[in-house]
């Protein structure tokens, strides 16, 4: 009933030191459902074998079955984004220092440990998602990464609040943003250095933390270890990776990253018609409200009788507040029933079930509704960000 | 059965770890170093006339699955990407390999653009 991913002879994970010769072995491929969805699976170090989308920069893709596992995506598991090409692979954290520097009154380097016991641990659950998620279901199609739905992953993050870290370095008068920057290297000198910022009121949420846990151990390499920012409800790119250098800026961020990438329309929805041009453009920030089907994958067989349908739902931070199940292709719609509340910012499960009669064929869908009454909706931008239309599912039922 | 024997050594690390927090926030515990090796770089380009190109201008930062993973694109679509890597990334591709380039990346399109 469910897709599975089955490698053999995937390399083992032992301990923190991790040799790699996985590419070097028999490939396995896996084929997603738009054209050119033909991918490697492949198990980087302390990953089990996930959707290569790209080997470097590294970005990998999780299967989707893994979301039928539970509400929090397992760190080998996780889905992996970064944007440059060098990143850190040798990385001693007695030595690690994060610098805060910039409009501060006092600037300051703290080592891992200081981090760990000068400030307040806290824990917060939230849903990673990057920008790009999903961008290979445009239509018409977008150049940029091809993601199908596994770019996106749920932990329970563990670090200290950036507004403790900031109260002590004491951004001055004047102070309007913070600029992230991490440890990973363009090729180039001349390439931009990869850079995020938030303005202050945001940085200074409670809920903004350095994370240096992710689900109970220490982040994985790939996912930015030893320190990585975690925004719960905005979108993956401001969760900068291996982050070691913090800057109080009193101008707004004019760097790359910002002023030019990572931008969409100025337009309801933050959708255009592909034919448009000259709109104004706008940094994108939080997620949009999805759901998603994950114990059934499309063109499933099921056998007649009661079924039960499950799947995730998760939203920017207002709360998923419900979730309609249709079996009819979106035509009629009934209440899912909801899982645990595990906070605003996490996957959220539901269930839902219908009656498998014999011989039929279903479309099954799924629409959330946030606490803001948000639903998903149609949109279409030229980079294929924020995509959280209706998802279908077809399946069909025996005899 | 997608879980088999290496997860089994992932989740004890992780057991290991969440026990061991107690103890840490008092008396943090050394920290291992973390060392990863990663796999080398897919320079798998789709054979087309002007394959050495691509291998010589595009490599330099980025992967094959960079170019075979895109949609097929339009001819106006990749030369807008060419122009992408060299303005916004500095990409030295030189003037002389433009066409080239472009010709390469239309004809390994894994179908023809609308």
């Amino acid at each position: 009933m469910k897709r599975t991913y089955f490698i053999a002879g995937s390399a083992a994970v032992i301990g923190r030191a991790i040799a790699n010769p996985v590419l070097a072995q028999s490939r396995q491929t896996v084929t997603l459902p738009f054209p050119g969805g033909q991918r490697e699976l492949a198990a980087f170090p302390q990953k089990r074998p996930l959707i290569v989308l790209t080997s470097r920069p590294v970005q990998l893709e999780t299967p989707s079955a893994v979301f039928d596992d539970g509400e929090f995506t397992p760190n080998d598991a996780f889905f992996v984004r970064w944007h440059l090409p060098n990143i850190p692979t040798q990385i001693d954290p007695a030595a690690f220092r994060v610098r805060i520097r910039g409009a501060v009154e006092q600037p300051t380097e703290f080592a891992l440990d200081e981090l760990k016991t000068r400030f307040a641990a806290v824990d917060v659950n939230a849903v990673l998602e990057c920008a790009g998620n999903s961008r290979a279901f445009s239509s018409p199609r977008v150049p940029g990464g091809q993601w199908a739905n596994g770019a996106m992953g749920n932990a329970r993050w563990r670090g200290i609040r950036l507004r403790d870290l900031l109260a002590q370095v004491k951004p001055q008068a004047g102070a309007i943003a913070v600029r992230f920057e991490g440890a990973e290297r363009p090729a180039l000198p001349v390439t931009p250095q990869f850079q995020k910022s938030l303005k202050l009121d945001v940085a200074t949420d409670p809920n903004v933390i350095l994370a240096y846990q992710m689900n109970g151990a220490d982040l994985p390499v790939l996912n930015g270890y030893p320190l990585r920012l975690i925004v719960p409800g905005y979108f993956g790119t401001y969760w900068v990776k291996a982050l070691n250098d913090i800057e109080v800026l009193t101008e707004p961020d004019d760097n790359y990253w910002m002023k030019t990438a990572y931008r969409v329309p100025d337009t309801p929805n933050y959708s255009v018609a592909p034919t448009d041009t000259g709109f104004a453009t706008v940094p994108l920030s939080k997620l949009t409200i999805r759901s998603f089907i994950t114990n059934v994958s499309d063109g499933a067989a099921l056998t007649p009788g009661k079924t039960t349908i499950r799947g995730i739902a998760f939203d920017g931070g207002s709360g998923v507040r419900g979730v309609g199940f249709s079996s009819d292709g979106t035509a009629t719609w009934r209440d899912a029933t909801l899982g645990s509340d595990l906070g605003r910012f996490s996957f959220r499960r539901w269930t839902a079930t219908f009656d498998a009669q014999p011989g039929r064929e279903y479309l099954l869908a799924s629409r959330a509704t946030n606490a803001d009454g948000e639903q998903q909706v149609d949109r279409w931008n030229p980079s294929g960000y924020a995509r959280n239309a209706v998802e279908t599912v077809r399946v069909a039922v025996g005899a | 059965m997608r879980r088999l024997l290496p997860l089994r050594g992932v989740i004890l690390t992780a057991l290991i770890a969440t026990a061991s927090l107690g103890a840490r926030r008092d008396a943090p515990a050394a920290e291992t170093p973390a060392a990863i090796t990663l796999p080398a770089q897919n320079t798998n380009f789709r054979p087309a006339p002007g394959i050495e190109i691509a291998r010589r201008d595009c490599l330099s930062c980025h992967s094959a699955e960079y170019v075979t993973s895109q949609p097929p694109l339009s001819k106006a679509a990749w030369t807008k990407e060419i122009a992408k890597m060299r303005t916004a990334f500095g990409a030295t591709i030189p003037d002389a390999d433009t066409d080239g380039l472009v010709a390469y990346l239309l004809a390994q399109n894994v179908t023809p653009p609308k």
